[in-house]
């Protein structure tokens, strides 16, 4: 759905548009359908094409834009009676042109949208090009039963494994899927924790769609664009990372941002586990060091040493 | 009469420059335009001053408002730019297309950037008919927490170079790069770089978690052609599909859910430290078997978590 537009600039926008998106359409638009293409309510279109109808240069007694505000108020139709002075909508502005063309080209690294003639027209237009390697592979039937299940609001059941290493088979009721910095997040109301939980598509094995509906409390539920929530339960933990495993931080949530001093970064996090921490301090090879409290510094201790039995060596 | 909205101000500043052939000065567009002619008896300053920011709104939404002398100048006479509102009359893009802009766009949402995609998604939307809506439920996200990415992002658009320091894999230092960036996008989940080196003359890639500074802003630049681009991304291409591991994954487990098989597994990858990340996530039910690099770095790895945990 588009998004809701309220701001001044926004609607600044919609009116250097709109005259455009009218002509383009043979000079009739359903006023309902002009909203909805542009995210505004009825009543809001009505001011601003009052706005622009009675627009005027002082100095020449000018008018530029002659809407027929019978069509609009009578029939709930959208037209000009005359030329408008802006008879198609604004150019994009650099910044904006390449806003865009960055976001088709992240889209384009993705499995769903690979090979997309659409797309790649688009990216044409805005002279980006398609993805070299695209993002960390995931099988096209997951994603498709999920997002099947999404669209006809049906629960899902599914094996996962969660961080700690824990597999069950989960009963979900998906709502979103997040696909951040090119990894795939199944965001669903889990009934076991009642609330809304992100889970990696990539822990999740043969998801099936079930012949239940998603509840009322799941269709009701606000899915927040943080991925890692904050619970009371969660204990606080003092690391140490060197900056070019920065990104360690994105994977918790913090109470303040991290101090910087040189090449390194020093701050707190909220884990809910020492065994998934340890896993997120062991996969930055050394370039994170747990500095309190001891229980977590034990915890990542055992578990690196728990893999150095499981290293093989080259001894007979 | 009641007093002009800021919408309505902005809107009418445009058309009267617009249909001025030869543009106008600030006194001209005073008494033009409703909302200024208003506050003319007022305190001047603040007339400026509302003038002056009605100046960057229009600029920031990019409607490209230019003046034929110094702005400071009282008798500077305002305009815009030809060619800035036309569109190839043909130019029409279909639901899907713009159901694609869309997430596009909404893949900055959170970021500095999300405006200018914002702003540019309502233009677009005049060039369609109805978004169609069957991607529902997909919400794609560029996130990054480098401070360095908006940064980068903003440099890209505005074609200005930018310096930083960069410390390669396995370097001790870092050096100093100064760079005309291209591209930025994420190749196996990390954000890269592409640029040319404004020293060395060469199109390269660069990691941004190993950009150790600030990025700064340059007055240097320098013009990369799509070829040029083109080129520097098929040999990327190239370079990681010759990077091929062997790994040995176990049956029944995670890795086997990330890699859709069990057993013998070969799979190419862009940078030796990055993907050791990714197995070590995994260290548990994945093995590998070569390249001996690979397979020693993990090791190494291990070892320091080890050590700086004892």
């Amino acid at each position: 759905m588009p998004r809701v537009l309220r701001t001044n600039h926004d609607l600044f926008g919609i009116a250097l548009s709109i005259t455009g998106y009218i002509n383009r359409n043979g000079n009739n638009v359903a006023v309902s359908d002009a909203a909805e293409h542009f995210g505004i309510d009825v009543k809001r279109l009505r001011k601003l094409i009052s706005t622009l109808f009675t627009l005027e240069n002082l100095s020449t007694t000018d008018f530029y834009f002659d809407f027929d505000m019978d069509a609009f108020d009578k029939k709930g139709i959208l037209r000009l009676n005359r030329k408008a002075l802006i008879s198609g909508p604004p150019k994009l502005s650099n910044q904006q042109a390449s806003a865009l063309a960055m976001g088709l080209e992240y889209l384009s690294g993705f499995p769903d949208f690979t090979g997309d003639q659409d797309l790649l027209t688009l990216m044409k237009a805005f002279g980006a090009t398609p993805r070299i390697s695209p993002a960390k592979s995931q099988n096209p039937e997951k994603l498709s039963v999920l997002r099947s299940a999404i669209q006809e609001e049906m629960q899902i059941e599914s094996e996962y494994i969660n961080t700690k290493g824990e597999r069950s088979v989960r009963t979900l009721e998906p709502l979103r899927i997040d696909i951040v910095n090119g990894v795939y997040y199944l965001r669903a109301y889990c009934p076991k924790n009642k609330a809304v939980r992100s889970f990696r598509l990539d822990r999740m094995n043969q998801p099936v769609q079930t012949q239940q509906a998603i509840s009322e409390t799941a269709r009701k539920s606000w899915v927040d664009d943080e991925i890692n929530y904050t619970e009371d339960s969660e204990k606080l933990v003092e690391v140490e990372v060197d900056i070019q495993a920065k990104n360690f931080f994105r994977n918790f949530s913090s109470p303040e941002l991290p101090e910087i001093d040189g090449e390194t970064m020093r701050g707190k996090i909220y884990t809910g586990d020492y065994a998934s921490l340890a896993r997120h301090v062991i996969a930055r090879g050394g370039k994170v060091k747990v500095i309190a409290p001891m229980q977590a510094v034990k915890a990542v201790s055992q578990a690196a040493n728990r893999l150095t039995l499981s290293v093989p060596t080259d001894e007979d | 009469m009641e007093k002009a909205s800021q919408t309505e101000r902005l809107l009418n500043l445009v058309c009267v420059l617009l249909t001025s052939e030869l543009g106008m000065t600030r006194e001209e567009l005073y008494d033009s335009v409703r909302g200024y002619q208003q506050k003319k008896a007022g305190n001047p300053d603040a007339l400026l001053k509302l003038f002056e920011r009605d100046k960057n709104l229009i600029r920031e939404y990019g409607v490209q408002m230019v003046s034929d002398i110094d702005e400071s100048n009282q008798s500077a006479r305002y305009k815009i730019a030809e060619g800035e509102f036309s569109w190839p009359a043909e130019l029409q893009l279909t639901g899907k297309q713009l159901e694609l802009l869309e997430l596009a766009a909404m893949a900055w949402s959170k970021t500095s950037i999300q405006t200018w995609a914002d702003f540019g998604m309502v233009k677009m939307r005049a060039l369609g008919h109805n978004i169609e809506h069957s991607m529902i439920g997909i919400a794609p996200r560029i996130t990054s927490a480098d401070s360095n990415f908006e940064l980068i992002g903003k440099a890209i658009a505005d074609g200005e170079s930018i310096s930083f320091d960069y410390k390669k894999m396995d370097a001790k230092d870092s050096d100093s790069k100064v760079i005309q960036p291209a591209k930025l996008r994420t190749i196996e989940g990390e954000w890269v770089l592409l640029g040319k080196d404004l020293n060395t003359n060469e199109m390269k890639n660069y990691l941004l978690r190993r950009i150790t500074s600030k990025v700064e802003t340059g007055q240097e630049t320098a013009d990369i052609s799509p070829d040029q681009i083109e080129r520097a991304e098929e040999e990327l291409s190239e370079f990681i599909q010759g990077n091929v591991a062997k790994l040995m994954i176990s049956e029944n487990s995670e890795a086997e859910f990330r890699y859709g098989a069990s057993g013998e597994v070969q799979t190419s990858f862009m940078d030796e430290e990055l993907f050791s990340e990714d197995l070590l996530d995994l260290a548990s039910s994945i093995q590998v078997i070569s390249p001996e690099s690979l397979k020693a770095r993990i090791e190494r790895a291990i070892q320091r978590v080890v050590m700086d945990h004892a």
